[in-house]
């Protein structure tokens, strides 16, 4: 089967999408189905021609386009897309997301009839409180399946445009297991937290949450895995707050060194103000850690409050602090959590559960089609 | 109903707008609200661009499309009253543009009445977690040694 994947960062750019697209795609081709992926160009690209596993990918400056109000730069993305679905001649276009990209995919309908997939990967913006007049809802309205990442996630999707509810489906992000992690030590209480370092992932709250813990736990430590532009700022914070010392930025790490940078930490912690499902809950689950997380959109399906971690209300940093003791002290709890984490990840996100639900959507979208022709 | 005479500006400072193929897109600078029209929506629009009454305009759509003139005229009443209302075009004095595109007669295309949409969540959806600029090495790629970039399972 021929599948346009359209996206609007693509590796070599990490976040959970992105993360996501590419262990998708690469999984497909290895299933015998041949993918060309679209995305919209970064600075980060790799040079032209080159391919991810057998992927080809093409760029175009979607988001440049878009940004910059100036529709003179609309004519190299939409001709670009046209043409490579003339070229290509998918027998379905998956969207991995929607933004920028989504609108030059609806601009160039018409130059290539295909059923369109759709994966929401978040939240629903205020700024999206009705259907009508948003890009979100001429893609829900456009989709002929819609498939969501997250339960959470897609009953906001069927608020907003309640016919998505009879054409759609929650397949939750996969992954492979990883090896089988010891558990998770607590001696030095060790508190790792991975992501962009923007706004929503809300690590000043777990920064914040640092003093009234250091009192009770000496030796805690907290690190801070990502890049992104709010690193100063939270240096700062640290510093305002007198954890620096306890506190380390380590920078952007590769996906493949998560699973082991997981087992080193005691519990890892989510701190989100926004998400849709994170894919660093579900490593933390694969890796066996207990999780404290911010009770946002989809959380609390990776997230079972009590069982394999607690939930905290948004932006309580109070409440973080309570939840985080609550683990690190008492060892055997911690140790429990853990391994409930990791049977829910084996239940609910395997890679081939992920793959085998993506494949049967591809080939009933599909066959639908080859049937309306026919 | 608007007078037959009626013409239209589009506000130029504030909106851009091109044509690909059979689609209009456009953009209001001030809002980053980006809007786009197919068809019939694309074809009046350029036709008001440049200036034409709009009885003109709705002579030409039913002419392209093979409809009432009539029929044309509501729907195009309906559609201009859109593109004020979001703030696009304005009304116009002076003559009408020279450069008039000329119309095909075929009336063999598909009719559908001129509908503009609007994607206002643009701006928000730029804002999202951007990309990660601080990267000084190509991701994936660096954790092996042999060069190969695959994504992890």
């Amino acid at each position: 089967m021929r599948i346009l994947f359209i996206g609007d960062f693509f590796w070599p750019l990490i976040g959970g999408i992105e993360v996501w697209s590419a262990r998708l795609v690469t999984s497909m081709v290895a299933r015998g189905h041949e993918i060309r992926v679209v995305a919209s160009r970064s600075e980060l690209q790799p040079a032209e021609g080159e391919r991810l596993d057998g992927v080809s990918i093409e760029r175009f400056d979607f988001r440049g386009a878009v940004e910059s109000r100036r529709l003179d730069r609309f004519g190299e993305g939409l001709e670009g897309l046209k043409r490579v679905k003339r070229d290509f001649r998918p027998d379905l276009v998956h969207l991995g997301t929607v933004g920028w990209s989504t609108l030059f995919h609806l601009l160039s309908r018409d130059a290539w009839s295909a059923p369109t997939l759709l994966t929401l990967t978040q939240q629903r913006l205020a700024s999206q409180d009705r259907a009508a007049d948003t890009l979100l809802g001429r893609a829900l309205g456009a989709a002929d399946w819609v498939s969501s990442v997250s339960a959470a996630v897609l009953e906001e999707a069927i608020e907003l445009s309640p016919p998505v509810a009879g054409r759609s489906s929650v397949d939750y992000w996969g992954m492979e297991a990883p090896p089988e992690p010891a558990p998770p030590a607590l001696d030095p209480p060790r508190i790792l937290c991975i992501g962009r370092l923007v706004p929503a992932k809300g690590f000043d709250l777990a920064l914040r949450a640092l003093p009234a813990l250091a009192v009770a736990h000496p030796a805690l430590s907290l690190a801070i895995a990502g890049a992104g532009p709010e690193r100063s700022r939270l240096e700062s914070l640290a510093g305002e707050l007198g954890v620096a010392e306890r506190v380390s930025f380590e920078g952007w790490i590769s996906p493949e060194r998560v699973p082991a940078r997981m087992a080193e930490a005691s519990l890892v912690v989510l701190p989100s103000r926004q998400e849709g499902l994170p894919v660093v809950a579900v490593e933390a689950a694969w890796s066996g850690r207990p999780i404290v997380a911010a009770d946002v959109s989809g959380m609390r399906e990776v997230v079972a409050h009590g069982l394999t971690g607690f939930l905290v209300p948004a932006g309580d940093q109070d409440a973080l602090a309570r939840s985080i003791d609550q683990i690190v002290g008492d060892p055997a709890r911690a140790r429990g959590m853990g391994r409930e984490a990791r049977r829910l990840a084996a239940r609910r996100f395997s890679l081939s559960g992920m793959l085998d639900a993506y494949e049967s959507l591809y080939e009933r979208l599909a066959r639908r089609t080859m049937d309306a022709r026919a | 109903m608007l007078g037959p005479d009626a013409r239209f500006s589009v506000r130029g400072e504030e909106v851009a707008a091109k044509v690909f193929d059979d689609e209009v897109v456009v953009v209001h600078l001030g809002t980053c609200t980006y809007y786009s029209a197919s068809g019939s929506g694309a074809d009046a629009w350029t036709w008001i661009e440049e200036g034409r009454p709009i009885g003109d305009v709705a002579v030409a759509l039913a002419s392209r499309y093979g409809i009432e003139v009539e029929r044309a005229r509501v729907d195009l009443d309906r559609y201009v009253a859109r593109l004020l209302e979001e703030g696009l075009i304005a009304p116009a004095n002076g003559e009408a543009s020279a450069a008039a595109t000329p119309v095909s007669s075929a009336g063999d295309r598909e009719y559908a009445a001129p509908e503009l949409h609007a994607y206002r969540d643009m701006a928000d959806l730029l804002a999202l977690d951007p990309p990660l600029p601080e990267l000084d090495r190509p991701a994936w790629r660096a954790a092996g040694d042999d060069g190969t970039s695959v994504p992890p399972r």
